[in-house]
This record gives structure tokens, C-alpha cells and sequence, in this order.
């Protein structure tokens, strides 16, 4: 008997000792033919290899690192945010999620004016739009395999015994210290900012996320959470009511297609950064970057007048299509449209900033049905100009990406707007502040024009790029106004000057965004690099190289043998994780 | 009546006598760099019982009659730029609120509380200014990762005094400010 209680013992040791996590291992950079996830913080990517490891196929791996990230990195996203997933699937099928937020019934221009300006609202509960990330998780349960208990077991797990506190949480819970003593001091440490090495726990949303695993994720917008926000949103004069919440819904779409010298793109459509992607890579394609190498101030010069036409295009035309009356996508993708907006290109001098949005916006309406540029350009079609100011994004938002043994790959970016969003926090999540992303004042014709319902618009890309059928890379960025650039320079410098995936993360950014007058840059570049930008006419601002400004990539690149390499964000101490992995950096 | 008073005043008396409370604003506070860290020593020094006032954007004629200038140093593109200043600007703006604050006998504290996380070229700009002109120096753990604070004070009498986090830097302030008078032992 006492043998047995003796054996007993060493069992319950045993238990208590293995954490609950599967067999993964996790690395900055890691490879892999068992699978592979990539997330800003490695206890995310454990996660979702965990939930691989269990015979889940990646979209199960998504919604637990979904999850996950809301309480490893609750200032990037949460339960309280949005974003969009776009999955492809092993069997041909591609799905895109739009789990984007929408503005309250009470979010009108009228009701801004009493009080004060939308960017006075950005850090109240006012500025918080309907979160879509919980809907966005029940339509991806449609392509799940494990019930969501199981999927959010590691996040309940982490949330109630805690993780050690990172330097990048620990120096973004720094950065917001004064909006968080004032909107959310319970969340900091006794009144102070969480150190790295502490261990940071959240009860609150540990209660939360049993609710959602046990009631469902309706219970977000119906149930005991919908009513606790709607008390939260009342007592602290917010906008949103039980009722938005209630009439919120998780849109299933097609991906948008587009290709790249050969390479097939499917990324989100608009109201998201996706479009621009390919738009940019339209006109890029003419060049021949190949020829260059990512040091080369011409290939720089020509990636930043690019993106700068598209940005401008970007910021006059598109919208959510739900609630506009007609978004002119297809034409601002088409390959003709890119060949008018590439003659803009001059390749000895910098485009005037100061001409940018009265003489460098186009029109992509006349490509909707698939004209040639020839025809457009004849026809001499009137300029459009962009009234009003240029708004930035904010820089926050968190990428994962995933990729099945069996195939499947999902590329889902997920946010809160900016670093801990209002700086609220109901049920231990934090609100989003996506209201700051409409027009601060309505312009007539503008797609962002604040609408109750409306989503706005943003930045955000995840996307997954296919070779002959199969997919090749996994790619996703957070990081506002860089997203854009941070994504298509990655592409770039894969697929023209066939960098590693590693190394085209690795190799400094720089932007190109018509928020930016000049070009922001990480400074590794070389100095007669930076001298020839100077002569082409560009303005150059420095940071330093990495900066978490550029971005935080977390990326899968597929070898034509199967082998997976995942790159953790090399800005933001990410990782990769995998099932059995086989070797790692 | 006349009892219950005198208790008031007995216990008024010897809560005056004993505790370590200042009275008035015995310290100013400033960022070198814009970032939000000293909003984060406020905190700090108000649970030591410390009046501080901080002003980001303290200019040398703003000095009232404080004893002691704290500033906190970490550069911040997004601060400086919301200040609508430049880092050369706010070198000068620090030098010259530091001459003025010695002029008048004040002792000048450096501290940076942010760790490695708070490191970097822009940071590093202001730590080689600010070191020099401190009277004391407090470095939270990973801020000195590169020997960089131990570099600027070697052949000074300045010693570096650490901290294991924000929160832990009350221990290096206490012992100051006793030293400098703000703080009664």
C-alpha cells in the first residue's frame, strides 16, 4: 500500500513537473518538416506547435496563438481588437477572414463634435470601435478540427500562471506609463511598470477566456461580457452598446489575387493594406530589380516613388467596401494601371512631396472593366487630388504565421490600433482605439468618413505568396505606416535579389508612405547609398538598425522538399516553433 | 475639550518630527531625451514622501526653490517630436537648465531607469552629456550592459549607484536625497 501511494506520488511529481505544453521546440529561427509557427513572442509560438503536436492542422494553431498573444503581449492585440486572416488551405481552398472592427451606432460626426475632436476621443472609451477578433476566431473554427476549449487551454494556462515579462513588454508597458496610470492602473505593478523577469498574470482574463471556451465566442457580443462592457461603456461615457456588439459579424470572403514575377499573391482586401501590395508589386515589376541588389540607391529610389503612388492612391480610393458605395479594387490591381502610374517614375529625381497629393494621385476607375492604359491615357482622364491631411497609423499590431504538415497556411495580423489601444481594460483586455483610423473631419467622396457601422481602414497585410500551386512563403508585419513597405521590401529581396527568408528580414528597412515626406531608414545602409538618395533629391531620416519602428515580421518560408523555416521577428524578440523540429539556429 | 486638542497637536507634533515628508517641492524633475520615464520617478519619489515637480519641458528660468534637479535620461524620437524640439535643442535646453540650477546650489541627480530596452544611439547622445554634469548617478540593471556609464565615470569621483528595477531605485534615491537633505534621516 505504501508502495502504491509511493509510486502515486512520483506520478502527480511528474505531472506537476512536465508543464502541460507538448514536445515543440522554439528558436529564433528554427526548420522544420512537422510543421512551423512564427509569432512576436516564442510562449505564442510554442503554443500554436503545441496545438500542431496535438494533431491540430494550422487554423487550429492560429486561434490558439490568436489567443495566446492577448495575454503575452496584451498591448499588440487582444480580445478586444481586430485584424484578418487569410488562409490556404492543402485541398485549394482560400479563405479570408475580415474580423476588422466597426464604428458604434454613436460614432458620428455630430456627436465628435460635442466632444471635442476624434483625436481628443483616441484614448477614452469614445475611440474604441466593435472588436472582431473573437467573431473572427468562431468563422476560423469552421476550418478547425479541435474544439475551442482545447484551442484555448494554452492562453487560460498562461493568463492564470503567468510568464515572465519581456524587455520589449516591459519597454512598451514604459512607453504608455502615463496613459496607463491613468486609464488602467490595476494593470500595472503595484503603480509601476512591469520590469523585465517579473512575472506578469491576468486572472481577469484567464475568467474571460473560460467563458469564451465554454460559452462560445458569441458570448462576447450576447452575453455576461457583452453587459459588462456595455456597464463599462456607460459609466465611462463610451459609445459602444450592447447593441453594436450584438449586430457585429465576421466577414468570410476570397482572398484578392495578384501576382509578382510568376509568383501568385493572395492577400486581405480592402479596407487593409493588401491591395497595395499588389499594386506596388505591379509597377515594380517593370524594373529590373534583379539587376540591382537591396544596397542599391536606384532600387531604393524606384521601391520608394512606388510606394508612394500607391499609398496615394490607396489613402483616396479605398475603403470598406461594405459601406461604400463602390471601392475601385480591381482597377487600382490591374496590371494596366500600374503601367500609367509606372511612367510617373522619374528615375534621376526625387517627386516633390509638396506635389504629391494635388498632382500624383491617380484614377484607377477607368481600369474597374479591364482597359488598357493606352485607351485610359488617350482619353486623358481628369486628376484626382486628395483633400484634407494625411493621417499615420499607429505602429502597434502583432503578425503570425502558420504552416501544417499537411500544407495548410494561414497568415493572420491582428491588433488593438495603438500600444494598449484607449488604454482601457474590461475583463482583463485591453480596448482597441481603431476610431482614431477614420477621417479626423468628413471630405466629401473620402471612403474613411466616420459611419457608424464602417470599418476602418488600415495598413495591415498578411499574406501568403504561391509558387506553381504551392505555397512558398508565409508573410505578415506589424508596425503602421511600415507595414507596406517592411512587406514588399521582404518580397523584394526574396524573389528579386533571392535572399534567404532570414536575411531579407534582417537587411534594413525603409519606408515609402506619403505620411512620411522623407525616407525613414535603418542605418546600416551604405553611406554612398545614402549620399546618392541625398542627390536624387530625397529627404533621409536614420534609425537604428534593427528598429522595432520597421516592423516585427514573423514569416515561414516553404522549401520545394517540404522543409519549413520559420523567422521569429528579429525586431521584436519573436520566435519560431515546431512540432519534433529537427534542427535549429 | 481641551485634552482631545492637545492630542491633536501632540500627534501633528510628532508626525512632523518623524516622518520624512517634505514639505514643499524640494525637487524639480525633467527628461533629458523626452522620454516618459521621469513621470515613472515621480511615482518613486511620491511614495518615498517626496513632492516632485515635473516639468518636460523645464527651461533654466523656470528653477524655483528646489534643492535638487532629477532629470531622467532616454531619448525618445516620438517624445521629442510631440515637443516639437530636436535632440540638439534639448541638449542645450538641459545644459542650460543644469548651469542654472548649480548657479543656484542645487544638486543635480542623473538617473536612466530603462534597462537595455532604453538604450540605444539617441539615448546613448544624451547619457554622454548628462553623466558629466550629475552630482549622483542611479542606473537601473541592464542599462550599464556595455560598461558605458562605467566608461563616462572612470578618473571621477562619481560612483554609479544601481537598482535592480524602476520600482527598486527608491533604495539609491532614499540614500541621496538623506544625503542632500530632502529626505530627514
Amino acid at each position: 500500500m505504501k508502495r502504491t501511494i509511493s509510486w502515486l506520488f512520483i506520478g502527480i511529481c511528474w505531472l506537476v513537473a512536465i508543464p502541460p505544453a507538448f514536445a515543440v521546440s522554439v528558436a529564433p529561427i528554427l526548420q522544420s518538416k512537422e510543421g512551423m509557427v512564427t509569432a512576436a513572442h516564442p510562449l505564442a509560438a510554442a503554443a500554436g506547435a503545441e496545438i500542431l503536436e496535438k494533431g491540430g492542422n494550422a487554423v487550429d494553431a492560429a486561434i490558439a496563438v490568436s489567443l495566446v498573444l492577448g495575454v503575452v503581449e496584451p498591448y499588440a492585440s487582444g480580445l478586444g481588437g481586430e485584424g484578418y486572416m487569410v488562409a490556404v488551405m492543402a485541398d485549394g481552398r482560400e479563405i479570408a477572414i475580415d474580423f476588422r472592427s466597426t464604428a458604434p451606432a454613436l460614432a458620428t460626426y455630430a456627436n465628435l463634435n460635442k466632444a471635442g475632436s476624434l483625436k481628443n476621443v483616441k484614448f477614452t472609451p469614445k475611440g474604441y470601435c466593435v472588436a472582431g477578433v473573437p467573431a473572427g476566431i468562431g468563422k476560423a473554427l469552421e476550418l478547425a478540427s479541435l474544439p475551442l476549449h482545447e484551442l484555448a487551454a494554452p492562453a487560460i494556462r498562461l493568463a492564470e500562471d503567468g510568464f515572465e515579462v519581456t524587455e520589449t513588454f516591459s519597454k512598451v508597458n514604459m512607453d504608455a506609463f502615463e496613459i496607463l496610470s491613468e486609464n488602467a492602473p490595476a494593470f500595472l505593478d503595484d503603480g509601476m511598470p512591469w520590469s523585465t523577469g517579473t512575472v506578469f498574470r491576468n486572472p481577469a482574463l484567464a475568467r474571460t477566456l473560460k467563458i469564451l471556451a465554454t460559452e462560445g465566442v458569441d458570448a462576447f457580443y450576447k452575453g455576461e461580457l457583452a453587459k459588462n462592457l456595455d456597464r463599462f461603456m456607460r459609466e465611462n461615457d463610451g459609445w459602444t452598446r450592447k447593441s453594436d456588439l450584438e449586430s457585429y459579424r465576421a466577414l468570410v470572403k476570397k482572398p484578392v489575387k495578384g501576382s509578382y514575377r510568376g509568383y501568385e499573391i493572395s492577400v486581405p482586401g480592402s479596407p487593409v493594406g493588401g491591395p497595395r501590395i499588389l499594386a506596388t508589386l505591379n509597377i515594380l515589376e517593370h524594373f529590373n530589380l534583379a539587376l540591382m541588389s537591396w544596397d542599391d540607391p536606384l532600387a531604393i529610389h524606384i521601391m520608394q516613388e512606388a510606394m508612394i503612388l500607391t499609398s496615394l492612391d490607396q489613402r483616396r480610393w479605398l475603403g470598406d467596401p461594405e459601406t461604400n458605395s463602390h471601392i475601385p479594387e480591381k482597377g487600382y490591381i490591374s496590371k494596366d494601371y500600374a503601367r500609367q502610374r509606372f511612367m510617373l517614375i522619374d528615375l534621376s529625381k526625387a517627386s516633390d512631396p509638396a506635389l504629391w497629393y494635388s498632382e500624383r494621385v491617380g484614377d484607377p476607375g477607368p481600369y474597374e472593366n479591364g482597359a488598357s492604359y493606352i485607351d485610359v491615357i488617350l482619353e486623358e482622364r481628369q486628376k484626382a487630388v486628395i483633400e484634407g491631411t494625411s493621417q499615420d497609423v499607429p505602429p502597434s499590431t502583432t503578425h503570425f504565421s502558420v504552416v501544417d504538415k499537411a500544407g495548410n497556411a494561414v497568415s493572420w495580423t491582428q491588433t488593438i490600433s495603438s500600444f494598449f489601444g484607449t488604454g482601457n481594460m474590461v475583463d482583463g483586455y485591453f480596448l482597441n482605439n481603431e476610431l482614431g483610423n477614420f477621417k479626423y473631419e468628413p471630405v466629401e467622396g473620402s471612403p474613411i468618413n466616420l459611419e457608424p457601422g464602417r470599418r476602418p481602414r488600415t495598413t495591415i497585410a498578411p499574406l501568403v505568396v504561391k509558387k506553381d500551386g504551392k505555397v512558398r512563403w508565409v508573410i505578415g508585419s506589424p508596425g503602421g505606416g511600415r507595414i507596406g513597405s517592411t512587406v514588399i521590401e521582404i518580397l523584394v529581396n526574396v524573389i528579386d535579389f533571392e535572399m534567404s527568408l532570414e536575411n531579407a528580414i534582417r537587411a534594413p528597412k525603409f519606408t515609402g508612405y506619403d505620411a512620411y515626406k522623407e525616407i525613414q531608414l535603418e542605418d546600416d545602409f551604405p553611406p554612398k547609398t545614402i549620399e546618392f538618395l541625398l542627390e536624387l533629391g530625397h529627404e533621409v531620416k536614420r534609425y537604428e538598425h534593427p528598429d522595432l519602428y520597421f516592423g516585427g515580421p514573423n514569416a515561414i518560408a516553404v522549401g520545394k522538399d517540404g522543409l519549413l523555416t520559420g523567422v521569429g521577428s528579429i525586431r521584436r524578440l519573436g520566435g519560431a516553433a515546431a512540432p519534433q523540429a529537427q534542427t535549429g539556429k | 475639550m481641551k485634552n482631545r486638542l492637545f492630542h491633536i497637536i501632540l500627534a501633528c507634533s510628532l508626525f512632523t518630527a518623524f516622518t520624512s515628508v517634505s514639505m514643499a517641492a524640494d525637487v524639480v524633475l525633467t527628461p533629458f531625451g523626452q522620454s516618459p520615464d521621469a513621470m515613472m520617478v515621480k511615482v518613486v519619489l511620491k511614495k518615498l514622501g517626496v513632492d516632485g515637480r515635473l516639468e518636460k519641458l523645464l527651461e533654466a528660468d523656470g528653477l524655483a526653490d528646489e534643492r535638487v534637479l532629477v532629470t531622467v535620461v532616454a531619448g525618445s524620437s516620438k517624445g521629442l517630436g510631440e515637443a516639437g524640439i530636436d535632440k540638439d535643442a534639448e541638449i542645450a535646453r538641459m545644459k542650460a537648465v543644469v548651469d542654472a540650477a548649480k548657479a543656484k546650489g542645487m544638486k543635480v541627480l542623473v538617473m536612466h531607469i530603462g534597462g537595455k530596452g532604453r538604450r540605444g544611439t539617441l539615448t546613448d547622445l544624451f547619457i554622454v552629456e548628462a553623466v558629466p554634469m550629475a552630482d549622483s548617478l542611479i542606473v537601473v540593471e541592464g542599462g550599464n550592459y556595455d560598461g558605458l556609464f562605467t566608461q563616462l565615470v572612470e578618473g571621477t569621483d562619481l560612483e554609479i549607484l544601481p537598482a535592480t528595477s524602476v520600482r527598486e531605485t527608491s533604495v539609491p534615491m532614499q540614500l541621496v536625497l538623506t544625503e542632500w537633505g530632502v529626505i530627514s534621516p
